[in-house]
């Protein structure tokens, strides 16, 4: 087993703040070891040799498509605004956040 | 222990996709039969193992009986055959939450790829299948609305993500459902619930519309109950797409008519021995073990192979287990 990586709980309070999420003190406890033992993990791969590995950046092994930039109208409004919980018709209206 | 199986499923139910699908184009079965037959199996099972979030009667029945009308389409390789869908993937008109309560009142205005695929083939869509939240687990026990249980055994989780999908076609709800997997969530339920389970090369099949979750490791599959019934929706659902940068324009092989002939006869299957090192559950390893004499025995040569980066098997394993939570799940 690696050893556990300290997070402190109040690292763990300020992610969950960032998160908007409430931890309970149990919780703040139980995550802090919980994400050491995660982080701890990563040195388990940080010892593989991979000097003479080429590097993946997509396991997609086609090159990406591009299209013509044209505009094409796919969606009718009302469509799209059917979900939202409040709509003047043209636009989504949301809480104010900032 | 509950053990959903042993209850007699109807005739229709315990019919594969195949012989559904080739009852329904000589009319042997009508599309209203074959939905009515697994609304009344879901009735019948949804109780002990609560695969579906959401079941579509009136447009599954509405569906069928337009179909009925209409006869059968030799040109659709899915006609009339009912089948359910994971709900990370958008179903037009239909609710999609990815088992989150974020997404209780969402319907999505659009069908995703693979699921446009199916219509355009004539299957039937009963509903949304559980799993865990937003795909994150391994168990189905992560749902914001209700825990599946294995039809096998309801005592025991049917595994995840995709547990929903694998308990509905192993209970007989339905004919096939599509999947998701990004790190085992479509073989490891189909493994638990004992079934079948694909996960296409990446790239094989259209994530358009799929709520995603590692977008780099993201694949819609089949969950059937044979490997032909597999074949058979893989060549429905693959294809390329244009809404997918990262589907591959390749053409789509005739899988069923590959699996035909020699099957696996001589073909040589290769073992990673680190998947059988330090931290690997006996009896796991024994079922393992026995596959592969199974194999071995069936003509085809078993050996063991290295993959470059040993260690980083031993982390994907960790990974997962680090995904458990509450339930152990038990392998068959």
């Amino acid at each position: 087993m690696a050893d556990n990586k300290t997070i402190s709980q109040d690292e763990v309070t300020h992610m969950a703040t960032l998160s908007r999420l409430s931890v309970s003190e149990e919780e703040q406890t139980l995550f802090a070891r919980q994400m050491g033992d995660i982080l701890a993990y990563m040195d388990v791969l940080a010892q593989v040799d991979t000097n003479d590995v080429e590097p993946l950046y997509s396991p997609a092994q086609h090159p990406g498509h591009l299209r013509e930039d044209v505009a094409a109208r796919r969606r009718e409004r009302t469509e799209v605004l059917a979900n939202a919980p409040e709509a003047d018709g043209e636009y989504f209206m949301v809480p104010r956040i900032v | 222990m509950q053990n959903i199986f042993e209850n007699a499923m109807t005739e229709i139910c315990s019919l594969s996709l195949t012989q559904a699908a080739q009852s329904l184009q000589k009319k042997e079965l009508g599309a209203a039969e074959a939905v009515t037959a697994c609304l009344a199996r879901m009735d019948a099972t949804e109780p002990g193992i609560s695969a579906m979030l959401t079941i579509d009667r009136e447009g599954a029945l509405a569906a069928a009986a337009a179909m009925d009308r209409q006869g059968p389409d030799p040109s659709k390789p899915l006609w009339g055959v009912p089948v359910t869908v994971k709900d990370a993937l958008s179903t037009k008109g239909l609710r999609t939450t990815a088992a989150s309560r974020i997404l209780e009142n969402y319907t999505p205005f659009y069908d995703a790829y693979a699921v446009q695929q199916l219509r355009e083939a004539g299957a039937i869509i009963l509903g949304k299948a559980n799993m865990d939240e937003f795909a994150m687990g391994s168990t189905t026990e992560n749902s914001s609305y209700q825990t599946t249980r294995n039809p096998r055994d309801t005592s025991r989780v049917p595994g995840g993500s995709s547990g929903g999908s694998a308990a509905s076609v192993t209970a007989g709800q339905c004919f096939a459902s599509l999947g998701t997997d990004t790190g085992g969530s479509i073989r490891q339920p189909a493994s638990l619930c004992g079934c079948v389970g694909l996960k296409p090369t990446y790239g094989r099949v259209s994530r358009y519309g799929v709520i995603a979750y590692g977008s780099s490791l993201d694949q819609v599959g089949p969950l059937t109950r044979t490997v032909e019934d597999c074949a058979r929706v893989l060549g429905v659902i693959a294809g390329h797409d244009q809404r997918d940068g990262t589907c591959a324009p390749r053409p789509v092989d005739d899988y069923v008519a590959a699996l035909g002939g020699k099957g696996l006869k001589g073909a040589r299957l290769g073992i990673p021995k680190e998947f059988f090192g330090e931290g690997l559950a006996p009896e796991v390893r024994a079922v393992c073990q026995n596959a592969m004499g199974h194999s071995a025995g069936a003509g085809r040569r078993t050996g063991g192979s290295k993959p470059a980066a040993h260690r980083c098997g031993h982390c994907h394993l960790l990974y997962h287990r680090h995904g458990r939570s509450q339930l152990q799940p038990r392998s068959l």
